[in-house]
């Protein structure tokens, strides 16, 4: 186990190499860090008081963790080729599929990470509302927010790995002989997630009861026979 | 006994034969140095060894078995054109090392590690080619394994660089018996390590034997070398 949770550890800690990054202990770039965060959250305060920034504006943030779920999981496969460490990576004495497990766990640690800050900050907006525009942010209104707030989330718990899956597959076809597989297999991916998490398509097939319960079965059983497929991607079709 | 065997292997990207029917030994407990032109099919051959490319025809066995993750237990690869994570210090790529390679011998990677003259504290990002090139020789060489394969590891590193890692190479020989295979274009300064010399072109041997019979009977390994290729 101690491997494995090296495997994980290293998986988030893996960061894009970046030449020269040793402006970032300089005076003047703090400077411009520190004067556009305070821009931000004056234009964030300026929003909300004004009414720009609505209670139900930042639902619409919500759906986009998955998007960097997709993101960070193509990213931390990739890292290994564009880094070059896969040499590395892929002759460890341990079966490929346990090396994707480890890197599926690192990203869904950082998942649930992103998750915590993205609550943070909803809880932040809400209090800031609150105090700054109350006519427009009642506690009805909150309320409300809450409810909508839990049903997204639930969305994402439920979507997320099959979506981190999805990102390790094309990254892993990405650098296989079945490269040039990619494009029919994006249009598969965003068939599949329009099918399976759009409201209306699955309500045509099953009565909304059911709805989440049948989403969640069906999303882990695909996560798990596409990390099946891009395990055998890696172990097969993979080479250096 | 042979570490490791190929009988008619051959390996093609596309129109490139990258290894033609090549068929060798590699003697137990040897140090081997593997040498031919670029494109001769060198990185081709290590990479088919550790299970990085599969052949399209012929076999290979590696300790008695296939190429193969379990094999790899015993088999320690730097790449020729491999880099390290560059967001670890040079002391957490050690700690790393340590969790993921079964027989890392820590105490040793330590002792490398002040022989090589590395900071401990440095990330690989800031190391230069050289140091992170040490770094790399530290992780494989503090390794227990029976089979050490180093593709180029002199490649593009400054002379004092070099000798410190050929420096290192050699006190690690002389610490545990392993089969050892090195491809390097740095012949002059290598050849001393060398038991057996293969040379390879277009993915064929062109000559093999023993180092010291070579020598006698055709001069320097490097002579040898330009003899066959220029």
């Amino acid at each position: 186990m101690k491997e494995f949770w090296a495997l994980v550890s290293n998986t988030r800690g893996l960061k894009r190499i970046k030449k020269d990054d040793s402006f970032r202990s300089t005076l003047w770039w703090k400077i411009y860090v520190g004067f556009f965060c305070v821009l931000a959250v004056g234009a964030l305060c300026y929003g909300i008081y004004s009414g720009a920034i609505n209670p139900s504006f930042q639902l619409i943030l919500i759906p986009l963790l998955l998007l960097l779920a997709f993101i960070h999981s193509l990213a931390a496969i990739k890292r290994e080729w564009s880094g070059q460490t896969a040499s590395w990576w892929l002759t460890l004495p341990y079966p490929r599929s346990e090396l994707l497990l480890a890197k599926l766990v690192g990203i869904y640690i950082r998942f649930l990470e992103m998750v915590v800050w993205s609550m943070a900050i909803l809880i932040l907006i809400a209090v800031a509302g609150v105090l700054l525009n109350p006519i427009l942010w009642t506690t009805q209104v909150i309320g409300g927010l809450t409810v909508a707030a839990v049903k997204d989330y639930l969305l994402i718990a439920t979507a997320s790995p099959l979506v981190i899956v999805l990102g390790m597959l094309l990254a892993v076809i990405r650098h296989s002989r079945l490269r040039p597989l990619i494009p029919p297999i994006w249009i598969l991916i965003i068939l599949l997630i329009s099918l399976l998490f759009s409201g209306k398509a699955m309500a045509a097939i099953l009565p909304p009861s059911y709805l989440l319960f049948i989403r969640i079965v069906v999303s882990l059983l695909l996560s798990a026979i596409i990390f099946g497929v891009t395990s055998y991607i890696l172990q097969e079709q993979t080479e250096l | 006994m042979m570490a490791v065997s190929l009988e008619g292997v051959t390996k093609t990207y596309g129109a490139q034969r990258a290894l033609d029917s090549l068929t060798l030994g590699l003697s137990e407990g040897q140090v081997t140095g593997v040498l031919g032109p670029n494109g001769a099919g060198k990185s081709t051959l290590f990479k088919a060894i550790v299970g990085l490319v599969r052949p399209d025809k012929g076999n290979i066995k590696v300790l008695g078995s296939k190429p193969s993750w379990q094999v790899n237990q015993q088999v320690a690869y730097l790449s020729d054109q491999c880099r390290w994570y560059g967001s670890h210090t040079v002391r957490q790529a050690i700690t790393y090392a340590a969790a993921v390679f079964p027989l890392f011998n820590t105490e040793r990677a330590e002792k490398l590690v002040d022989f090589m003259n590395l900071d401990r504290q440095a990330t690989v990002q800031t190391l230069s080619k050289g140091q992170e090139a040490r770094l790399k020789l530290i992780i494989c060489l503090a390794r227990d394994v029976r089979l050490l394969l180093l593709d180029e590891p002199f490649s593009g590193i400054d002379l004092v660089s070099r000798e410190k890692i050929i420096q290192g190479l050699i006190e690690s020989f002389a610490e545990r018996k392993q089969t050892i295979v090195i491809s390097t274009h740095e012949i002059q300064q290598a050849e001393s390590l060398f038991d057996q010399v293969i040379f390879i072109d277009l993915g064929q041997v062109v000559l093999s034997g023993d180092a010291e019979t070579l020598r006698q009977e055709k001069g320097s390994v490097e002579s040898i070398y330009r003899g066959l290729f220029q």
